[in-house]
């Protein structure tokens, strides 16, 4: 009669590699944070200013047709109405630029002033494809600088400061650490959990928000102009994912109570945007502006307090990397900050997860 | 007269979860425990008793009014709940005397007050250090104090056994008694029954949201008594034993672990316990040892379910 | 009603459990970050050989550095009023407590604003100091009265609307806290629309344009054609006031009626 072992038995199976047991931990994170009928929310209204960006690119696609193929539409007709009249060489070029801007204006709501005369400028010489890649790459830009980033530091925000903070406190390092896991397994692990969801909010967006111009431009040719542009957002996306995650993780090892991460995690974007725009002066400009605060030249090329702010690094580097106009020296100090940043959270993580594990 | 806590049809929902489900009873004036297993629904039965929760149905009742926003009533008592004290930088002292504060004392009466009840629990030689300082039995010290210092008449404690030594087991279950001595009103939650029964009270005795059974320390025995239980005998002569057990029915299972010892599976203790000495005495059997292994609270809980379901 | 001896017990527990390194850490950022800044302001276009910028200065800078220590400080101290304790535990303790859930609103409310304002009052008192020695700025005193005017009733309104999210969102109160701040009082704030005359920076930005008194006449009318008009300081002061009032009475009126319930609970 065979006798069964009913006891104890050794795990015989496959073992998944040492290399990927943080997998483990960030699977089992964003299944945990899923469960947040808030966070759900949230992953869901992300995606929603892809539709409004989108509507943006058909907006500047539909312009460029009507002005320069001499359609007569809206936008074209205004041009022309503003300088009837005047003999056409007598126009002088920055009047062009300028009525090209106001109208780009008026046609594409999301478009800044200055980013508007920035265009102007480009269309005005004709160059279509420039012009392409200079809007596609301006709107992207904006869609990370604004929105995507804003979501970005709320669901971190929300996330982020009890995932280490809430182990501190109820001793689960014992858990972890009983297993076969490293502490850059464990860090590894809860940086999976943030990357996840910054790639859903940030990346996945911006491909999609990309995939939505070239299906509503005119034809296909706009890929061979911005076939770059996915790699771009892709490359842009680490330098926000790394250094915001990292030090988000830093914070919640500091503490045991996740309200004092929480609070951190936003002083550190309060302050640090509150500085850098005390030193850009020009109070009483950005006060009275067509839309107050909200207008002004957000990106200039050159930013010498951006190191005071890590939203302007991520600008910074950012901005370089979308081939946009940035000074080689803002985009070296903005590096130079990012880099600092996950050095110095890499080590505060490191030392406060062993010293925790030791007591 | 007039119930302590009165209530009629009481279910609460919390979302899809059962927290208790369609509970009536009236209570008067005593000692109670309020017996179930881990998550069978005392906490938020006590939470409906305080107002702390409304109930989804029926109506909850305390010295005749509704708790459910009407916090006054809370003057007349002191809870104790089952959670941990998180204030590592403040001394039990401040602590007891800001509750005690709470109640509508002024600084020096609640200070008074608080250091009465820090001596009555025996937590006077620490009452000034940081509570992150404390044991674990140090800190339900700290917690039973803050719930007795303002003098209520109704004490709640939910599993004020957790965390203490057996000293300190001994000292909350002679504190019990002299409360319940003294003519005050107590319930007492735990999910162990020896715990319980030592402070000689009334039981509820509570499983999946619902009320299963009340009554006398004696009732909750004889039910226990009459459940089926297993019972180990070491004596001179286990397989003749065994024999005469099977021969009169008194036996589920049977098993020999040794020359000298058996495990009985009865479908009646006290039916056992009775027929026990007789069976000795008329075959010379010697019995050395009797131990009852789960006269606990699942085998009481498992035949009130089966009582419940008309099975027995 | 309320219970007196409950709030103040409140209050003097909360401001002795201040007493911690990472709250005293956190308060002397708070306090330094605007003179800090105030002084970079000044001293940073010096050291690029540049003047700096005197176009509002020092007023308008100060206002707005120390409105974020201001609004972080009350985001640490008034937000988390339920979940704070929902965290360490004192919940169950406080709210079977007579009056115990006002007592802890208000207690809470309280401490939260006089901390607060303590930390503006100490940063607006070495903002000034900053502006006096690096810039030579000669209207200290009624700077100072206006700063500390200003954030007393910042102090109070905000920590108001921020108990009361605290209260709402119990465990991300923080992170809505932090959404309305920039949402509202930001953006909506700035939109040149009649919405912004919900937000209480209007009012308190119209009691700084005319406590501080340095905007041209037209520089003013300006800001009423985009922002809307000016009224009496008392309509002002009223307005923050009785929002603060109202709010405060919203979140007693939840904090009564809703169930607290946590998973040890269930």
């Amino acid at each position: 009669m065979p006798v069964h072992d009913v006891g104890y038995r050794a795990w015989n199976g496959q073992r998944i590699a040492s290399s990927w047991r943080w997998w483990t931990i960030s699977a089992r994170g964003v299944a945990l944070v899923l469960k947040s009928k808030w966070i759900r929310r949230m992953l869901l209204f992300a995606w929603a200013s892809v539709i409004y960006w989108a509507v943006s690119f058909f907006l500047f696609e539909n312009f460029i047709e009507t002005v320069r193929q001499g359609i007569p539409g809206q936008a074209a007709m205004a041009a022309m109405n503003e300088l009837e009249g005047t003999p056409m060489g007598m126009v002088a070029e920055d009047e062009v630029e300028r009525i090209l801007a106001r109208r780009l204006e008026q046609q594409i709501p999301l478009l800044r002033s200055s980013e508007a005369q920035q265009l102007a400028v480009v269309l005005a010489d004709d160059d279509r494809a420039h012009s392409r890649r200079v809007f596609w790459t301006l709107m992207t830009l904006t869609f990370f600088r604004y929105p995507q980033a804003a979501m970005m530091v709320f669901l971190i925000g929300f996330i982020a400061p009890s995932l280490i903070a809430n182990d501190m406190r109820s001793r689960a390092f014992l858990l972890y650490f009983s297993r076969p896991i490293r502490t850059s397994d464990y860090i590894l692990g809860k940086l999976g959990i943030l990357a996840a969801f910054l790639i859903w909010t940030i990346t996945l967006p911006a491909l999609l928000l990309y995939v939505f111009g070239v299906m509503l431009s005119p034809n296909v040719s706009v890929v061979a102009v911005t076939w770059d542009l996915p790699l771009r957002i892709v490359l842009a996306s680490v330098v926000v994912i790394i250094p915001t995650s990292l030090l988000a993780l830093a914070l919640s090892s500091l503490t045991q109570e996740s309200r004092f991460a929480s609070f951190a995690w936003f002083a550190v974007w309060g302050m640090g945007a509150g500085a850098h725009l005390a030193m850009q002066g020009n109070f009483l400009t950005r006060m009275l502006g067509s839309r107050g605060m909200l207008d002004g030249p957000i990106l200039p090329s050159e930013d010498r307090w951006a190191f005071l702010s890590l939203y302007e690094c991520l600008g910074g580097v950012q901005r370089w990397v979308f081939g946009a106009e940035v000074s080689n020296r803002t985009v070296l100090t903005s590096a130079v900050v990012l880099l600092g940043v996950t050095i110095l959270s890499l080590l505060v993580l490191n030392r406060r997860i062993r010293q925790a594990v030791q007591t | 007269m007039e119930p302590m806590i009165e209530l009629a049809g009481v279910t609460k929902l919390y979302r899809t979860v059962l927290g208790v489900n369609d509970i009536s009873l009236q209570l008067h004036s005593g000692a109670f425990g309020l017996l179930g297993p881990n998550g069978s629904g005392k906490t938020t039965l006590i939470n409906l008793i305080l107002g702390q929760i409304k109930p989804t149905l029926g109506t909850v009742r305390l010295f005749g009014k509704s708790p459910w926003k009407n916090d006054r009533l809370t003057r007349r008592i002191g809870l104790c709940p089952t959670v941990e004290i998180a204030y590592p930088n403040v001394s039990a002292k401040e602590w007891v005397t800001f509750l005690v504060q709470m109640h509508g004392f002024a600084l020096p009466a609640a200070r008074q007050a608080a250091c009465r009840a820090l001596e009555l629990v025996k937590l006077d030689h620490a009452m000034d250090r940081p509570i992150g300082t404390y044991s674990l039995g140090m800190r339900q010290r700290a917690k039973l104090a803050q719930a007795i210092a303002h003098n209520p008449d109704l004490l709640i404690l939910d599993e004020p056994f957790n965390g203490l030594d057996p000293v300190g087991r001994f000292e909350m279950t002679e504190f019990l008694r002299n409360w319940v001595h003294e003519g005050k009103s107590l319930i007492l939650a735990s999910h162990i029954l020896h715990e319980v029964e030592a402070v000689h009270p009334a039981f509820l005795l509570i499983s999946g949201g619902r009320l299963l059974a009340s009554g006398t320390p004696q009732e909750v025995r004889q039910i226990l008594a009459d459940s089926p239980s297993e019972v180990v005998v070491h004596c001179n002569q286990a397989a003749r034993l065994a024999s005469v057990l099977c021969e009169r029915n008194l036996v589920q299972k049977l098993n020999i672990l040794a020359d000298q010892q058996i495990r009985i599976v009865t479908p009646s203790a006290a039916k056992l316990f009775d027929q026990l000495p007789g069976i000795c005495q008329q075959h010379g059997i010697v019995v050395d040892q009797l131990t009852s292994e789960n006269e606990s609270l699942q085998s009481l809980f498992a035949t009130l379910m089966r009582i419940h379901r008309g099975e027995s | 009603m309320i219970s007196i001896q409950g709030v103040q017990a409140m209050l003097a527990f909360e401001l002795r459990r201040a007493v911690t390194l990472q709250r005293m850490a956190t308060t002397i950022v708070l306090i330094l970050f605007p003179p800090l800044m105030l002084a970079l302001m000044v001293l940073g276009p010096r050291a690029f050989g540049e003047e700096p910028s005197r176009e509002l200065f020092p007023e308008f800078p100060t206002v707005f550095l120390l409105g974020i220590s201001c609004i972080l400080s009350l985001l640490l101290w008034a937000t988390p009023n339920v979940y704070s304790e929902m965290e360490s535990k004192g919940w169950a303790f406080i709210a079977c407590r007579p009056k115990g859930r006002t007592s802890l609103l208000l207690g809470k409310y309280i401490a939260a604003v006089v901390y607060s304002y303590v930390v503006c009052l100490l940063s607006a008192s070495l903002c000034t100091l900053v502006a006096y020695w690096l810039d030579g700025y000669a209207k200290s005193t009624s700077f100072w009265l206006s700063l500390n005017g200003i954030f007393g009733l910042a102090c109070i309104v905000y920590g108001a609307i921020f108990s009361l999210i605290g209260v709402l969102f119990q465990k991300r109160g923080m992170v809505f806290a932090a959404g309305y701040a920039l949402l509202v009082e930001l953006i909506l704030g700035f939109v040149p629309a009649v919405i912004n005359r919900i937000t209480m920076r209007y009012h308190l930005q119209y009691l700084a344009v005319k406590w501080f008194d340095v905007l041209p006449e037209e520089v003013i009318q300006g800001m009423e054609l985009v922002y809307g008009p000016i009224r009496s300081n008392a309509f002002h002061i009223s307005v923050i006031l009785g929002a603060a009032a109202g709010v405060l009475f919203v979140a007693n009126i939840v904090i009564q009626r809703r169930e607290y319930v946590t998973a040890e609970d269930v």
